[in-house]
């Protein structure tokens, strides 16, 4: 297989396993063909291994027993992707403004296609009220730290945001747009406007 | 070879009671002998065991590869678990031909 999928698929894997094994590890996914059974097989253990882990952790006092940490997720991406998720929706309400708020001359002409099409299709229009939503989940999972772990008798659990500044910039731009649809949908269902 | 070939660990320590070998080695030694294919994760989860456990070590890294021998533990792990399987199918081979 390819040294970029070989190099993804092992960053499934943990990390103390990938300072042990990683390299030896990419040399054989190198060897083997790309074929979907030997892609899978190799999640599977990356599964299998995270969860032996924090087992063992578990078991043993102290430490952290499960760790789901996206940090070495390439954060940065995952935030642009959440904001090309979010630039329709974006893009739609950022026109209607300018339309209708703005009044600035020839937006109306230019939005009222696009808002009908929205009007027409119930599909479209819950996508575009999804969309923030999904956009605000890409852009906060890579930067989670959740754990669980064992002191003494005492079962901790903890979480941290490890924060980057596109992650913020998507998060806002997510958060924002939530906002702009339950606001429009409250005030449609208390004034029926 | 349907007992062995539900622990890929097992499998792992046969191939390399024959000499030192890497992953990839392996992998095609297990099918030539036992017919299982061992997918690259499965492979390196058992051997993750086997190292963990003192079964197997590595060798001096050759090129990217990394070669495994068994341990002297390894090997006495192997001929216990070999001779249990040995006795389990005679005792069974007995009960079969007896009957």
């Amino acid at each position: 297989m390819k040294p970029l999928l070989a190099r993804l698929l092992i960053r499934a894997y943990p990390p103390a396993w990938r300072r042990r094994y990683g390299a030896e590890y990419a040399a054989l996914l190198e060897d083997v063909p790309a074929t979907p059974s030997a892609i899978a097989d190799a999640v599977g253990a990356a599964v299998a291994l995270r969860a032996r882990g924090a087992a063992k952790s578990l078991i043993t006092s102290g430490g952290p027993a499960v760790t789901i940490d996206f940090g070495g997720w390439h954060a940065r991406t995952f935030a642009l992707l959440a904001i090309l998720v979010a630039l329709p929706t974006t893009l739609v309400l950022a026109l209607s403004g300018l339309a209708y708020n703005l009044n600035i001359p020839g937006m109306a002409a230019a939005i009222e296609p696009i808002q009908r099409q929205v009007g027409d299709s119930r599909i479209v229009y819950l996508s575009l009220m999804a969309a923030p939503v999904l956009a605000f989940v890409i852009a906060v999972l890579p930067v989670l730290r959740f754990s669980i772990h064992r002191e003494g008798s005492e079962l901790m659990i903890s979480f941290a945001i490890r924060g980057r500044w596109l992650t913020l910039v998507a998060v806002t731009l997510s958060l924002l747009l939530i906002a702009f649809f339950a606001g429009h949908n409250a005030t449609e269902l208390v004034f029926g406007t | 070879m349907g007992i062995a070939t539900q622990d890929p660990g097992l499998l792992i320590m046969i191939s390399l009671a024959s000499g030192p070998k890497h992953g990839h080695a392996m992998m095609r030694d297990v099918e030539s002998f036992a017919g299982v294919h061992l997918g690259p994760g499965t492979l390196y989860g058992a051997l993750t065991r086997l190292d963990e456990g003192g079964l197997v070590e590595p060798l001096a890294v050759d090129g990217r590869r990394q070669p495994y021998r068994l341990t002297p533990a390894g090997l006495t792990a192997l001929r216990a678990r070999l001779g249990e399987m040995g006795q389990a199918v005679s005792i069974g081979l007995a009960r079969v031909t007896g009957r």
